[in-house]
């Protein structure tokens, strides 16, 4: 079963995504399917405006190279801005679940 | 950083637009590749693969434009867009474009064209250095003495302050003068600042060549023959010649050495009276006149203007406060000189309770500012009106637009447009619009100026140096109305066609009533209002100029010639002086059709003036000050009879009265109390005029009696009247006459110092005598320059340049602004007309008669216009009771609050208004029934 993602989580999933190394928009893609085990569906098209915002952020790096199928691509890289917005926002997103899976498994006892 | 990239994003989009939109396509076009790459190695087609990669990547022009907004620059991008379809829309429409930017025109370039006057004339600066820290002293009070010109100190009063102020970081004195000079053989006038030897450095003028005045050249009286010439004058005469230098001039038949040339565009401090020499004030006496008491050591004479440079920090007030003991202590010691023994207590006591008042001088010094500032701020406030009339008309013009493209509009909501989106272009297309009128009236600007200048500013732009040429100042006064223009008129037809309600605008042919034709209403209503202040604004510079033109000097004014000349300039001595204006009175009497020769000191009707207090023989003041304060000229034998006016009494000035008179007065000097200079015991003769006769000689014959120069107590009565002439105007055709007197200029006190202006009636056509006089003169002696020669009828007009100025324009701008409103009506009531046709149609299908549908739209017009009129005229009102009394010195006869001028003006309004409303009311009335049912 795949889950649509949560908006405004895209921007860190691809932060996440390239942090891993650096990427084409596709490999974006294909990289956010495999870390989240295939469970989070991202609509493929709205990946590039939000790369577009991460790049005229400054979190983001672009250039251009040729793919593993020879392929004239442009490759993302994270930037030292990237790489500390994503440690904040990743503590953030953390801190979230955990509160929220708390209050999900809250007990009557424990009230 | 983060605004680095964002920075970087966007300038790549807008350099590099092409390349990154295709870099973009590419890399949107590669993921559909890619993953069809994928989906044909799991097994399907290639066409199915890249199908299927096509449906999951989703609307491929939506993430496009998603991804356009997210690179930054977007609006800017938008920008160019809009800009493009609105030029394309206008192209559509060029009837629409014209009339809109022909009206905007009118208006950004009415406001231009004043302003660019206004910023020259009124608001700038002098160029020098920190100009906001200069000041000019002003003593104000009760003089006693001579003074010459407005703000003026005593030279010795100014190097008293000079040498003893704690708020100035530095002090100079001027004084500008004309003079002539002379050159190969020939002679002009030109004119000349004399400045102190601190002048160009406490401004922070630089030479442009060779170097200025300084303290070191202003230490000997007479004994410094130096001057330093201004740029556009050495422009002018020398042809930027560098040469210029070093060399000498002969200026009033005295050697000056050319010392340099000063600072590119600095014309000295008088900004109406532009100088081309500028001379040592020690060198006065070539310029001002030799006199008993030199003007340098004499304290009774007040003519230099003394300027100061507030240090760093010191406030006007700061400064006022500081200078007043010091002045006390000046006037405390002067009055106890011997110049005060004869002076009455009132006099010693008026005298001490003057005091120093400084006045801000960034702007420099101008006789014609003041006299133009309230004009030239009407003009712009009227200037104001017409463009906001104009910008009611163009919204009320878009307005209709924007009803027939609510279709357009009403799309593009639907299909999913923001609505900020189309409000920005509808903005960028009245910005568009607004910006193509503010180029158009830019133009318009320049050529109205020269238009201006040449004909209403002529007698003053000379001395003035302004130009319509825009300046940075003047440009960005025009792009910043043009912009708020396309705003105003922009903004409410924008916000109103972007919520249409979509049900009823995408339904065929139906039409929103109500709100809208409200807005319209509202806005013809504002242009009836405003147009009829306009009117009225008009009606009363009009009737001004009628008023004026109506006035009579007292004489006949047709083929009477004037003209000035100075032979002490040119070096003549007193005696050569007296024997050449005699054997010019000849010699100009010779020519033929001249009937009648005179000379006079000063010349009428020029603004000049000299008065004097006399003492009246026989008649004691009730009050210290109620002496008569007579306006004085000097004058030759058949001076009346030149200028045609009649005796009343007595008779005219025979050669033989030349005798010795006691004092010599400057024609530039202006009150004048008697006993600075020793009195000879003699009697002269004076003529009067009958104001002079009414007010001191009630019910007495005042031939033989007798009168004084001065009003101290004991004054000597040593004036004979001998004659009482007919009233004329004196200053000028708007100053009431004064009590005049006459008396010979060939007396004992004559020194030719001052120069005359020398009047020839002729018989014929003043033209050809004008020419014979001229070459007379020049016959005489080619080395004396003749000059301001002109009709006292061109002299009178000139005299109304101003008046005519304000009148015409403000005539021109009524008229446009209730064109403008009047086009607004029309529109509105055609379109509404238009509107109605089919119901129109039913009543006269029902058995309206076409008078009834006729009165049914002129009542609607009668409406707005009686609404328009209604709030108009108090407006009206309103601005003539509170600007009244700015402008009652540009009115002549009338009052602002004059009522038949307003109720003019509301019936001329309201005559136009249902003009223009009856066109379509008959449109309306002549509807065919089978016609307007069968429309739509």
């Amino acid at each position: 079963m795949q889950a649509q993602i949560l908006p405004g989580t895209l921007d860190l999933l691809i932060l996440k995504a390239v942090s891993l190394g650096p990427l084409h928009g596709y490999g974006v893609l294909l990289r956010i399917e495999q870390i989240s085990g295939g469970a989070l569906l991202v609509e493929q098209g709205a990946l590039y405006p939000a790369l577009f915002r991460l790049v005229r952020q400054g979190l983001l790096e672009a250039s251009w190279g040729t793919s593993d199928n020879n392929r004239r691509a442009k490759f993302y890289e994270l930037t030292s801005a990237g790489r500390k917005r994503l440690r904040q926002e990743a503590d953030g997103w953390n801190r979230l679940a955990t509160a929220i899976a708390s209050a999900l498994n809250a007990q009557p006892e424990e009230v | 950083m983060k605004s680095f990239s964002t920075i970087r994003s966007i300038v790549s989009v807008l350099f590099h637009r092409s390349q990154s939109e295709a870099e973009m396509d590419e890399e949107l076009c590669t993921h559909v590749r890619n993953r069809a790459d994928d989906l044909e190695r799991s097994g399907l087609t290639r066409a199915g693969a890249e199908r299927r990669a096509r449906i999951e990547f989703g609307g491929h022009e939506r993430f496009s434009e998603e991804c356009r907004e997210e690179r930054g620059g977007f609006w800017l991008e938008t920008v160019g867009t809009d800009l493009r379809f609105g030029a394309r829309m206008l192209r559509k429409s060029p009837g629409f474009a014209a009339v809109a930017i022909l009206t905007l025109a009118l208006g950004i370039g009415a406001n231009t064209a004043i302003f660019t006057l206004l910023d020259q004339i009124l608001l700038r600066s002098l160029p020098v250095k920190d100009p906001q820290q200069l000041v000019l002293l002003d003593l104000v009070g009760h003089q006693y003495g001579n003074s010459s010109g407005d703000n003026v100190l005593s030279y010795p009063m100014y190097r008293d302050f000079q040498g003893h102020n704690e708020v100035f970081s530095g002090m100079f004195v001027r004084r500008s003068t004309s003079a002539s000079l002379s050159f190969g053989g020939e002679a002009e006038r030109v004119r000349v600042e004399l400045v102190s030897g601190t002048y160009f450095s406490v401004l922070g003028v630089q030479p442009a060549l060779g170097r200025t005045l300084m303290p070191d050249d202003d230490r000997v009286p007479n004994g410094e023959p130096l001057a330093v010439l201004s740029c556009r004058f050495w422009k002018q005469w020398f042809a930027g010649n560098r040469d210029v230098v070093g060399t000498t001039l002969m200026v009033n038949n005295r050697k000056l050495t050319v010392i340099g040339v000063a600072q590119a565009g600095f014309d000295g401090v008088e900004t109406d009276r532009a100088a081309n020499l500028f001379v040592p004030i020690m060198m006065q006496e070539a310029f001002m006149g030799e006199r008993k008491t030199p003007l340098l050591t004499d304290r009774r004479t007040r003519w230099a203007q003394a300027y100061g440079r507030l240090k760093p920090g010191v406030t006007l007030e700061q400064a006022k406060a500081s200078l007043q003991p010091f002045t006390h202590s000046l006037l405390e010691m002067e009055v106890q000189e011997p110049a005060f023994r004869h002076a009455s207590a009132y006099d010693r006591e008026e005298f001490l309770n003057s005091w120093m008042n400084v006045l801000p001088a960034a702007k420099g010094f101008s006789y014609t500012r003041n006299d133009l500032s309230a004009p030239l701020w009407v003009l712009m406030g009227t200037t104001g009106l017409v463009l906001l009339i104009a910008c009611a008309n163009l919204a009320n013009l878009l307005l209709l637009r924007s009803t027939a493209r609510q279709k357009e509009i009403g799309v593009r909501l639907a299909i999913g447009a923001s609505r900020g989106r189309i409000l920005q272009q509808l903005l960028i297309e009245s910005l568009l619009l607004a910006g193509l009128g503010g180029l158009a009236g830019l133009a318009l600007a320049y050529w109205a100026d020269q238009a201006l200048m040449a004909v209403y500013l002529s007698a003053t732009s000379a001395g003035l140096s302004i130009s319509a040429a825009p300046d940075a100042q003047v440009l960005l006064f025009t792009l910043g109305i043009s912009f708020l223009t396309g705003i105003a008129f922009g903004v409410t037809p924008a916000l109103q066609s972007t919520k249409p309600d979509l049900h009823r605008t995408l339904k065929a042919g139906s039409v929103v009533r109500g709100r809208r034709g409200g807005m319209r209403q509202t806005l013809v209503i504002a242009q009836v209002a405003f147009s009829l202040v306009l009117l009225a604004g008009a009606g009363l510079f009009l009737r001004t100029l009628t008023n004026l033109r109506r006035v009579s000097p007292g004489f006949p004014a047709e083929r009477l010639i004037g003209f000035e000349l100075n032979p002490w300039r040119s070096g003549y001595t007193t005696e050569q002086s007296k024997e050449f204006y005699q054997r010019l009175t000849e010699n100009l009497r010779s020519i033929p059709g001249v009937l009648s020769v005179g000379l006079a000191a000063v010349r009428i009707l020029d603004g000049s003036e000299w008065d004097s207090g006399l003492t009246v023989e026989g008649y004691s003041a009730s009050r210290p000050h109620d002496h008569p304060q007579a306006f004085m000229n000097k004058i030759s034998p058949n001076y009346f009879a030149t200028l045609g006016v009649p005796f009343v009494a007595g008779r005219d000035f025979t050669p033989l009265d030349g005798r010795p008179i006691k004092k010599e007065a400057n024609q530039e000097t202006a009150v004048a109390a008697s006993r600075f200079q020793d009195e000879e015991e003699s009697t002269t003769a004076v003529i009067i005029n009958e104001t002079f006769a009414r007010l001191y000689f009630a019910g007495r014959n005042p031939i033989g009696l007798h009168l004084g120069f001065g009003t101290d107590p004991g004054t000597k009565t040593n004036m004979e009247i001998i004659g009482v002439v007919k009233d004329t105007k004196y200053t000028g055709l708007r100053d009431a006459i004064p009590e005049q007197a006459f008396v010979p200029y060939l007396a004992a006190g004559f020194t030719g110092q001052s120069g005359m202006t020398v009047y020839v009636r002729t018989s014929i056509d003043p033209a050809p005598v004008m020419r014979a006089a001229r070459a007379r003169t020049r016959e005489m002696d080619a080395n004396l320059p003749v000059y301001a020669m002109r009709t006292t009828e061109e002299q009178i007009s000139d005299s109304l340049l101003t008046e005519r100025m304000i009148a015409s324009l403000s005539a021109v701008f009524g008229f446009l602004a209730a064109l403008l409103a009047t086009v607004g009506l029309y529109g509105v009531m055609a379109y509404a007309v238009a509107r109605r046709t089919r119901e129109i149609g039913i009543r006269m299908a029902l058995g309206a008669e076409k008078g009834r549908v006729l009165w049914m739209v002129m009542r609607e017009v009668s409406f707005l216009v009686a609404i328009g009129l209604a709030t108009g005229i108090p407006a009206a009102v309103a601005l003539a009771r509170v600007g009244g009394h700015w402008i009652s010195g540009m009115l002549f006869g009338v009052p602002a609050t004059d009522p038949v001028n307003l109720a003019l003006a509301a019936l001329l309004m309201a005559g136009v208004a249902l003009l223009a409303g009856f066109l379509p009311a008959r449109r309306a009335s002549r509807v065919d029934p089978m016609v307007a049912l069968r429309y739509e």
